[in-house]
């Protein structure tokens, strides 16, 4: 053994091995690391989807780096309250230079239906989702599996950008789809057109539709439409104190039953209005149907009041009040929800 | 499978990007509009520039937008500040235009501050308790004119290497552009001469390498952390510190909010001064040497001066 290793210094000369001499390059391709978690306390009434008095409702966790010179790589875990409640959010493979200007991504992702779905819990605006998330997409989380994407720039007039997506997925979703076999898979389509009106107001409109089969059993499937818009406006010179979000979804949702096809739909419109470097208030009106009954129809509105202590902090207070409707009344509920999100490490910059 | 192979192979011949045309302008795009008008002076009518940033906005906060994607696929050179002030919004756009060549490995890519005299490069450990902190460095360091030199002799060199045929053309108006500099800096070094070693005060830390450069000093900023407004509490200890140490003047950004500076001011006496850091702050600021010209000549009158 001696022997050897005096060998082994002989053939490398004087100098002592290299891993000895470069003990830090394992850090240097360490991904980013970032840390977001989501704190929500609420009171009030709600009888029908009442939330905890005191919730650590999410910390997710955000790995992020360039795999290659082809690739980069994103990692989002999210951890609950509960023990074992943990699960992959996203992870995903983007290769950005294909041939074709193609943009691919595989592993698990969130599905590129409309504005909301794709977004995660922090970049949201209100603390909660509203009504047609929840009803027609399954849960506040939307539609999240494992799957491909493919997207490309399609040719328009000048300024305008029309980008066109075409997923792929296993087609299991919370409370949505769920793959019997292995062909149940889930296609979905979106196109996104996006204009500026002028330096300081755009306007974003798109497209979606999905088909997977649904938990009703083998053979029955839902198929979901979506519609967004989305109209911002930020003047350039006053951008640190003044702008304005007016966004609305539109979902409608075709589901296959044994007793025939529950045609349901739902909206939500909201608008968020910067009132200082700080400072910013919202209201959203959301209504929806049943996904497996469209007779009932539960409707809500929501203001809040979001302040941001720095950019890695913000504190968001919420009054809510939504009528749901059941198949043996109306429920009322009416609730404060208190938001604090804090982020630390490196998160990487979202898109628009 | 043959019919397949075929469809493919023309599917993929009808995508790929056609061949550049020799007589095309070099299309660049930058973050700020400083590179932009650098870029236009030295490149001539050999390039066309647009900076995503206007000069009137905070280079921090430029939003991704999807036109700004369209901007970058569509891009031959890009330049940027670097030290992070884009890593808001520039990431992901990168990531969506479909284009390598501007990559930060790509041969489209220029990093401004290479070269560049950077300040306040934090030393120690960095923590977010000091506020929206560089860790790279102050990245304002196009407001100095010596900086402005070195960074318009890298576009003219990227310029070269890109578009080999406009060489001689980018080196004469190099060299026309480096002239006019001189000049101007004697004329600025003459306005300025009384003035020497003033007090002032900024609103954010955007001034270190201008207060530098034209012999100001900067004893106190209006936010009490880069990236957090003024509190009434640090209002206070600015105004206080004002009267003591006898400062005459409030510098500040086109794009904050003149409240707080105008109300320091009425309680000190000083003046504010409210100038654009970046060409197009103000209609006057055309180009990378008038936007100093404004900037010197706001500051003299401010202080007595003509």
């Amino acid at each position: 053994m001696h022997l050897r290793t005096a060998a082994l210094v002989a053939l490398l000369g004087a100098s002592p091995p290299s891993f000895a001499q470069t003990p830090q390059t394992g850090n240097v391709f360490n991904p980013n690391i970032s840390a977001i978690g989501d704190f929500l306390a609420s009171t009030g009434h709600n009888e029908v989807n009442p939330m905890p008095s005191l919730a650590l409702h999410e910390a997710e966790l955000g790995l992020q780096a360039i795999v290659d010179p082809y690739a980069r790589g994103d990692f989002f875990f999210t951890f609950g309250t509960e023990s074992g409640d943990v699960g992959v959010e996203e992870a995903y493979i983007t290769f950005l230079n294909l041939p074709g200007e193609f943009l691919l991504k595989a592993g698990k992702l969130t599905g590129a239906f409309g504005k909301l779905n794709t977004q995660h819990l922090h970049t949201r605006l209100f603390a909660d989702v509203p009504l047609p998330m929840q009803n027609l997409l399954g849960s506040e989380d939307g539609i999240d599996d494992s799957g491909i994407s493919i997207s490309h720039l399609i040719p328009a007039p000048a300024g305008i950008f029309l980008e066109g997506t075409a997923q792929l997925f296993r087609g299991t979703t919370e409370n949505l789809f769920y793959a019997y076999t292995r062909s149940d898979v889930e296609p979905l389509f979106h196109l996104k057109g996006y204009g500026d009106l002028s330096e300081s107001s755009n306007v974003e409109i798109g497209v979606s539709w999905t088909r997977g089969s649904n938990l009703q059993g083998p053979g029955f499937h839902t198929t979901l439409m979506g519609l967004d818009a989305t109209f911002r406006w930020k003047p350039l010179r006053q951008g640190l104190y003044r702008s304005l979000i007016v966004q609305a979804e539109f979902y409608l949702s075709e589901q296959q039953m044994p007793g025939g096809t529950v045609r349901a739909n739902g909206f939500y419109a909201l608008a968020q209005y910067q009132l200082g470097r700080r400072w910013f208030a919202g209201y959203r009106y959301d209504q929806s149907e049943h996904a497996d009954n469209a007779s009932l129809r539960d409707r809500g509105n929501s203001v809040m009041v979001t302040f941001w202590p720095s950019e890695f902090s913000q504190i968001r207070a919420q009054w809510r009040q939504v009528r749901y409707e059941l198949t043996t009344g109306t429920s009322p509920a009416s609730e404060l929800i208190l938001q604090l999100q804090f982020s630390i490490g490196a998160h990487g910059a979202h898109a628009f | 499978m043959k019919k397949t192979l075929l469809l493919a192979a023309a599917l993929l011949a009808f995508l790929a990007p056609a061949p550049a045309r020799a007589a095309r302008k070099l299309r660049i795009v930058t973050t700020l509009s400083d590179f932009a008008s650098l870029a236009e002076t030295v490149g001539g009518d050999r390039v066309e520039a647009t900076s995503l940033a206007k000069g009137y906005q905070d280079p921090h906060f430029a939003e991704p937008k999807p036109s700004f994607i369209l901007k970058l696929h569509d891009a031959d050179l890009l330049i940027v500040a670097g030290l992070e002030l884009e890593i808001g919004y520039l990431p992901p756009l990168l990531d969506q235009a479909r284009n390598n060549a501007v990559h930060p490995t790509g041969k489209g890519y220029l990093d401004a501050s290479v070269g560049c005299e950077i300040l306040e490069k934090p030393t120690g450990q960095v923590t977010r308790a000091m506020g929206d902190v560089h860790p790279y460095g102050n990245p304002h360091y196009w407001l100095d004119p010596a900086n402005g030199r070195v960074i318009a002799r890298a576009i003219a060199t990227k310029l070269a290497d890109l578009d080999p045929d406009g060489k001689a053309v980018f080196g004469r108006n190099l060299a026309a552009f480096e002239a006019r500099l001189a000049e101007a800096e004697a004329r600025w070094a003459r306005a300025l001469a009384p003035y020497g070693g003033t007090k002032v005060v900024t609103y954010h830390s955007s001034w270190p390498n201008f207060a530098k450069y034209f012999k100001l000093d900067v004893v106190g900023y209006l936010e009490p952390k880069p990236g957090i407004p003024p509190t009434p509490h640090h209002k206070l200890e600015i105004i206080n510190l004002m009267l003591e140490k006898k400062v005459p003047l409030i510098l500040m950004e086109v794009y904050f909010d003149r409240k707080d500076p105008d109300f320091i001011a009425s309680k000190t006496g000083a003046k504010v001064v409210m100038i654009p850091p970046s060409v197009g702050g103000v209609p006057e600021a055309k180009d990378y040497v008038s936007l100093f010209d404004f900037d010197v000549g706001a500051i003299v009158r401010a202080l007595g001066g003509k």
